[in-house]
């Protein structure tokens, strides 16, 4: 390979056809002169503009049809011209510069020679894990295991996005197993039901995945009277859209019935009937009640307390909350009554901190908890990802704060778009990089690959993933 | 080229523009006086003939490569093309590399105007290439002239020969060969310097549109020494096709009037015209023509299998004048 030119954050290299380069590659340019090396990622690949290359296509064309023959070629020079035809250029970006020692610096404000430097592949491996004591192994870049440290996902935001079909999904599965095999407590957030059996192999033998599943009516319920106020004014107000009047006629009957000791939703809903107040704030509550009590998630005798959650997912524990087959209304609810629990339980510091995956979230949660889990949540320790395949449904500000990317294939120029918007790289890398690449391969970007952005096919798993489509001709 | 082993080599300068020499396709020059085309000549309409009869052509190209420190290397390459009732064939020879050596076998001290006129070889190298080139063409030539039975042999240029880098006796035994197998050599000129008061010849006759054929030897002959040049073909001018160009053409000159005709209207009608220009000799010349990309890949082949190293060197005139930098020819 040689250096061709560089503009920019970018160099442009010259490779020849038996010279392996694909997208996503690490290069180093090592200038002997200076005992260090500029380091450089592939993130797309041209033919050479090598000139009068269209004489020669042209030249080809004409033998494809009526025109045969025979070249007597003493010299083989023919296959040095289909070198030069299949030569490629290899636009990359400067990532940093290794030092002699081995270290990265994101010292970009030299360049190599052009004629002494030398370019050989680097495993980026090495400066990814750099002594890390925690490994999940994602998969593997051209041959070479790829691991990164479990910390790298640790007090962040982290967003897993690529069209339906490319295995996010089964990223996140491998995530959720190895952050809980370090001990991680983890809740799932599961819409398709997809991760119900996560603790069995495909051939059936159980796992030592720790795994709780609970769904409306079958353990996931709760006592109105634990929830508290606040908890049920927030579902009235944010999942079922109670108008504020009526909120506050609703904080007067909670009081009134807290203070005699008989808070229940039936009781609640016999209190607004009996209730002094306007008609219409009276059809508000009642109709909103009526949901609640309609939804299956209230259950004063056998409640899902906070100690429950809190021994489900303490020590490596995952607790899958299966939304499968319910209404987006008891879906909303549901979230936010769990979202309000987790607060309670890591604000109380029972928990240190918890990983909530939350699937195709734009389905469940609020507008306003967007912000909430960048901000607040973060803080308290409640550390998400974001698995989604529509990008655009995820706000701006949550691209921005991501600590951790992993992008699969898109196609859609309006998707690649929106995830354009992610912090953690150049906009060039992402529409280059992900454009193309084949199903289960990924984009990683971020803390976890330490800012080095880079192409990971993810590892197979030994579980059932149930998240296949169901196919009528198969 | 054996010898160059660790030597360098200065590469040429590929561009799309300037592609330095062309492959010789150029006749004598030649003013022919005012008086002479005044003279009565004869024009013979072309009658396109659709029999299916062979009709091969052949051209070889030659192209500079580097410069060495004691000469320069060269790559030829020759193509025969021959038409066939269902298809198109052809053979291409090369390239074959040659190194030619300067005289004293000593870097060159300097190039003057003149060298510049020829692409930046001295008079002395462009004839020795010439000689290559010619020889490897004549060869090619004389492969059809052999295999080529009861048709047409097109040549690219002229069947004027005589020079000692051209002798006529080698064009005398391709003619002859053809002949011997009934076959005709027709010879196309792209570019003829046959002049008439400074006016190339070709303007002089194209105010016929139907194709046809004006014999202009006579003309010729009388305003050329007899020796050492000879013209061993009838020298005429041609249109193959209504919406063609003229093209200077020379017929074997043994083969009469009537079986010129016929051999002319058999490649105006079997052969695609294109512009007036018969598509096989067409597809030799392209065929044999060097792009941008082979003198590359030359290049390439001479320093990976001859240990040259490649250092281009500065060029003096460009780094001292910069845009001014040309020389008093038009090259």
């Amino acid at each position: 390979m040689r250096i061709y030119r560089k503009e920019a954050d970018e160099v442009q290299l010259i490779a020849f056809p038996d010279e392996h380069v694909q997208k996503g590659d690490y290069f180093v340019i090592e200038d002997p002169a200076q005992s260090r090396g500029l380091l450089v990622q592939a993130i797309d690949l041209q033919y050479a503009n090598v000139p009068g290359v269209l004489e020669d296509i042209l030249r080809d064309v004409m033998t494809d049809g009526e025109l045969s023959g025979e070249d007597v070629d003493p010299l083989n020079i023919s296959s040095q011209v289909d070198a030069l035809k299949d030569t490629r250029l290899a636009v990359c970006k400067i990532r940093g510069t290794i030092a002699q020692d081995g270290s990265l610096s994101p010292s970009t404000s030299w360049l190599p020679s052009r004629t002494s430097s030398k370019i050989r592949p680097y495993a980026i491996n090495r400066l990814i894990m750099n002594g890390g004591k925690m490994p999940v192994k994602l998969g593997h870049n051209d041959g070479e295991a790829i691991s990164v440290d479990a910390s790298g996902l640790d007090g962040g935001l982290n967003i897993i996005t690529g069209r339906k079909g490319s295995g996010k999904s089964h990223l996140a599965k491998l995530l959720l197993l190895s952050m809980a095999g370090w001990g991680a407590p983890c809740i799932v957030l599961d819409v398709n039901g997809e991760y119900v059996n996560l603790h069995k192999s495909r051939d059936g033998r159980q796992s030592t995945a720790r795994l709780t599943v609970l769904a409306p009516r079958s353990g996931l319920n709760f006592s109105m009277a634990k929830l508290g106020l606040r908890t049920m004014a927030g579902v009235l107000s944010h999942a079922l859209d109670l108008p504020a009047t009526s909120s506050k006629v609703f904080t007067i009957i909670w009081k009134d019935l807290e203070a005699r000791g008989d808070l229940t939703l039936p009781t609640v809903i016999q209190a607004v009937q009996s209730w002094s107040c306007h008609d219409s704030v009276r059809e508000a509550l009642t109709s909103r009640l009526q949901v609640l009590m309609e939804s299956g998630l209230f259950d004063e005798a056998n409640p899902l307390t906070e100690e429950r959650i809190l021994h489900t997912i303490e020590g490596g524990g995952i607790l899958v909350v299966n939304l499968k087959n319910q209404s987006q209304i008891v879906r909303r609810i549901l979230v936010e009554v769990f979202l309000g629990e987790l607060t309670k339980i890591l604000s109380s510091n029972w928990l240190k901190a918890a990983f909530l995956f939350a699937e195709e979230a734009h389905l469940y949660l609020r507008d306003t908890y967007w912000d909430d889990i960048v901000t607040r949540m973060r803080h308290i320790g409640l550390f998400t990802t974001f698995i989604t395949n529509q990008p655009d449904t995820v706000q701006e500000a949550i691209y921005r704060q991501a600590d951790n990317v992993f992008i699969f294939n898109f196609t859609n120029e309006h998707d690649i778009e929106a995830i354009g918007k992610v912090a953690k790289a150049d906009s060039d890398t992402i529409r280059y990089l992900v454009r193309g690449i084949p199903t289960r391969r990924c984009l990683l970007l971020g803390n976890v690959v330490k800012d080095l952005p880079l192409m990971v096919d993810v590892e197979q798993l030994d579980v059932r993933t149930m998240g296949e489509t169901r196919l009528f001709f198969s | 080229m054996q010898s160059l082993r660790g030597s360098t080599l200065n590469p040429r300068t590929v561009s799309l523009v300037d592609m330095g020499l062309d492959d010789g396709d150029s006749d004598e020059q030649l003013e022919i006086g005012a008086s002479s085309i005044a003279m009565d000549l004869k024009r013979s309409p072309i009658n396109p003939l659709r029999d299916a009869v062979p009709i091969a052509a052949c051209d070889a190209s030659s192209v500079k490569i580097g410069e060495t420190e004691t000469g320069m290397i060269f790559a030829i390459r020759a193509v025969a093309v021959w038409r066939q009732p269902d298809r198109i064939a052809f053979t291409r020879w090369g390239p074959l590399l040659f190194h030619i050596p300067n005289s004293d076998g000593q870097a060159e001290k300097y190039m003057d105007d003149e060298s510049r006129a020829f692409g930046g070889l001295s008079v002395k190298t462009l004839r020795v290439l010439t000689k290559l080139r010619n020889h490897v063409e004549r060869w090619v030539q004389e492969e059809l002239a052999l295999s080529v039975k009861d048709g047409v042999v097109l040549f690219d240029g002229s069947l004027t020969a005589g020079t000692p880098d051209n002798p006529s006796s080698r064009v005398q035994r391709i003619l002859s060969t053809a002949r011997s197998n009934n076959s005709i050599v027709i010879a196309l000129s792209k570019s003829t310097q046959l002049t008439v008061g400074g006016k190339n010849i070709l303007g002089f006759f194209d105010a016929e549109k139907i194709p046809h054929i004006i014999d202009i030897t006579s003309v010729v002959e009388n305003e050329y020494p007899a020796y050492p040049i000879r013209f061993l073909g009838r020298v005429c001018v041609s249109k193959l096709s209504p919406d063609g160009f003229l093209f200077r053409t020379d017929i074997d000159r043994d083969a009469d009037e009537q079986g010129s005709l016929v051999a002319l209207g058999r490649v105006a009608g079997t052969d695609v015209i294109f512009h007036g220009y018969p598509e096989t000799l067409r597809i030799a010349h392209i065929f044999s023509t060097f792009t941008a990309n082979e003198i590359l890949a030359v290049q390439r082949f001479v320093a990976c299998n001859h240990h040259v190293s490649l250092q281009a060197r500065p060029n003096l005139r460009r780094s001292l004048f910069g845009p001014f930098g040309t020389s008093r020819y038009v090259v």
